[in-house]
């Protein structure tokens, strides 16, 4: 769906989040513990949501206030389907690039240690992203949708919805519910979210 | 038939009313100009006319249609140039002539044509594969108007399409705008170069504070501001020898040294007066470098309507 939305910056995400984590199990071969798959899938999700999430915020507000929509409204496009289509590029955009990076992560782990399982230690981590991927980005929508201001956008991005997707994910992490539990909720709030930026953008589109 | 119809449109910003009971009619097929001080509103009247804002109430149609309810395939038949067009900063002319004309509807071979064909009309070919972001101005707005003709409606609305452009791409543009016209394209245009508006429209509106003080011919505006055609008289060593000069029916002013403005209270006495006038000029000890006659232009019916201030 209108794929030609998406951005130079996904493409660098893509090849650059894979190159991190590698870069990341070279220096710290050691982590206490934590399993290393939960631990690439914080890392990476949380870099990339951060980098995707802002951008994506940045995006909206300037194509809106600069009427790069106008041209769009005038033709037979929904208005929702604008924001849609670029929300769906960079969250798909993200997954991938977390998913490649987790498979580096577990490859590198895999040669190094005992023989593990691959598809089973990717479930539970690809979870985690998926679910912060989808709720930060749909925080970074809404502010792009309500803000006039960059500034301010990029700090109501990062602020809610990095802290946001963080919360929901380490209820899981602490072992406070299951990551399927966290992973609906999330979900869930994620979709509220996207909603609410729809119902926005189009007002704000209205003015 | 009439393309366009707006009557008592009215859209106010919070208290700033921006069009106040606005009425205009534009018939199929004809060139519209739309002018009037800056904030008087002519951008809101396109933006409302497109659907793209809402506005607080009367009737607006395009093509017998509403456009903020219109049905797909009627946005179709419109073309939009704003008065600053943006696109995504990231992609190239071409991309984003690609992704608009995919959006409009045109069939991949065929829309891969016509954007080499656009490009060509406009001149702009070099840039098709700079990035958008990085354009000139006056490039900038060939590609805003590139892809409003891109898909070749059947009206074309027109927010300031001459400004920023130099000289002969201002030329290049009325030529297009002239032969869309031949072609039965119905145009609205804002524009503040009067020059172009006489150049180009069969009617004007006349816009002022949100209201339209007038909807017609140029000729008919020129009517009812009622400016007189006059003669220009260019004297060499001006000593106020015209002064002695007295004709009945016959006005001669001195706006500025070594130049003479003569009104006739009969209009149509022109003919009859301009060689009495010269010859009582001479006899006077004038000695005359040039005279013209100039009939009032838009401009400064524009200036008699609106006013030097505002
Ligand atoms: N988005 C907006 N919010 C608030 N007020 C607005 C908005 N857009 C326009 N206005 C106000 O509405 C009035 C009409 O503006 P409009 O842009 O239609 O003028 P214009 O005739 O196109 O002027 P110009 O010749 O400068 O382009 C102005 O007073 C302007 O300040
Ligand atoms: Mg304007």
């Amino acid at each position: 769906m209108n794929g030609f939305y998406r951005s130079k910056v996904m493409i660098a995400l893509l090849i650059g989040m894979p190159l991190i984590a590698l870069l990341l199990f070279v220096l710290t071969p050691d982590l206490e513990g934590l399993p290393l798959g939960s631990f690439t899938a914080l890392m990476i999700s949380s870099m990339a949501g951060l980098l995707a999430s802002t951008t994506l915020a940045v995006s909206v507000i300037n194509e809106r206030t600069q009427g790069v929509y106008d041209l769009l409204i005038v033709r037979p496009v929904r208005r929702p389907h604008i924001l849609l289509a670029k929300y769906l590029a960079v969250v798909v955009s993200v997954i991938a690039a977390a998913f490649l990076s987790l498979l580096v992560a577990n490859i590198y782990d895999w040669l190094n240690n005992s023989p593990i399982d691959i598809g089973s230690s990717l479930a539970e981590p690809m979870m985690v992203t998926i679910t912060m991927a989808c709720v930060s980005c749909a925080v970074a929508i809404l502010v792009g949708s309500l803000v006039r201001s960059v500034l301010l956008g990029i700090i109501l991005t990062l602020y809610g919805g990095n802290q946001l997707s963080a919360v929901i994910v380490l209820t899981s992490l602490q072992d406070m519910m299951s990551t399927e539990a966290a992973a609906i909720i999330g979900l869930a709030l994620a979709a509220t979210l996207v909603v609410l930026a729809v119902i926005m953008f189009n007002r704000k589109l209205n003015s | 038939m009439e393309a366009i119809i707006i009557e008592g449109l009215v859209k106010s910003y919070g208290p700033n009313v921006a069009v106040d009971h606005a009425n205009l009619h534009i018939d199929e097929g004809t060139v519209f100009g739309l002018i009037g001080p800056n904030g008087a509103g002519k951008t809101t009247i396109l933006r409302s006319l497109l659907g793209i804002i809402p506005y607080d109430s009367g009737k607006v149609l395009v093509s017998g249609t509403d456009m903020r309810r219109a049905n797909p395939q009627l946005k179709l038949k419109i073309g939009y140039l704003p008065q600053r067009a943006a696109f995504q900063e990231w992609k190239t002319t071409e991309q984003v002539l690609l992704s608009l004309g995919r959006l409009s509807g045109l069939e991949k071979t065929y829309l891969k044509e016509r954007v080499d064909e656009v490009l060509e009309l406009l001149g702009i070919e070099e840039y098709r594969s700079r990035k958008v972001g990085k354009l000139s101005g006056g490039t900038m707005q060939k590609l805003g108007f590139a892809q409003a003709i891109l898909h070749e409606p059947s009206v074309l609305i027109l927010d300031e399409p001459m400004a920023a452009l130099d000289p002969s791409s201002r030329f290049l543009f009325k030529k297009i705008i002239k032969e869309s016209r031949a072609l039965g394209t119905t145009i609205l245009f804002s524009s503040h170069i009067l020059s172009d508006i006489e150049d180009l429209a069969d009617s004007v509106g006349l816009l002022q504070q949100g209201k339209v003080r007038y909807s017609g011919t140029i000729a008919g505006l020129k009517k009812e501001v009622d400016l007189r055609s006059e003669l220009m008289v260019e004297v060499v060593d001006d000593k106020g020898e015209w002064a002695s000069v007295r004709l009945p029916g016959v006005d001669i002013r001195q706006p500025s040294p070594g130049y003479l403005v003569v009104h006739l209270s009969d209009v149509t006495q022109w003919d009859v007066m301009v060689p009495k006038i010269m010859e009582a000029l001479m006899n006077a000890g004038c000695h005359i470098r040039s005279f013209n006659r100039r009939e009032p232009n838009l401009e400064d019916v524009y200036m008699a309507y609106v006013g030097g201030s505002n």
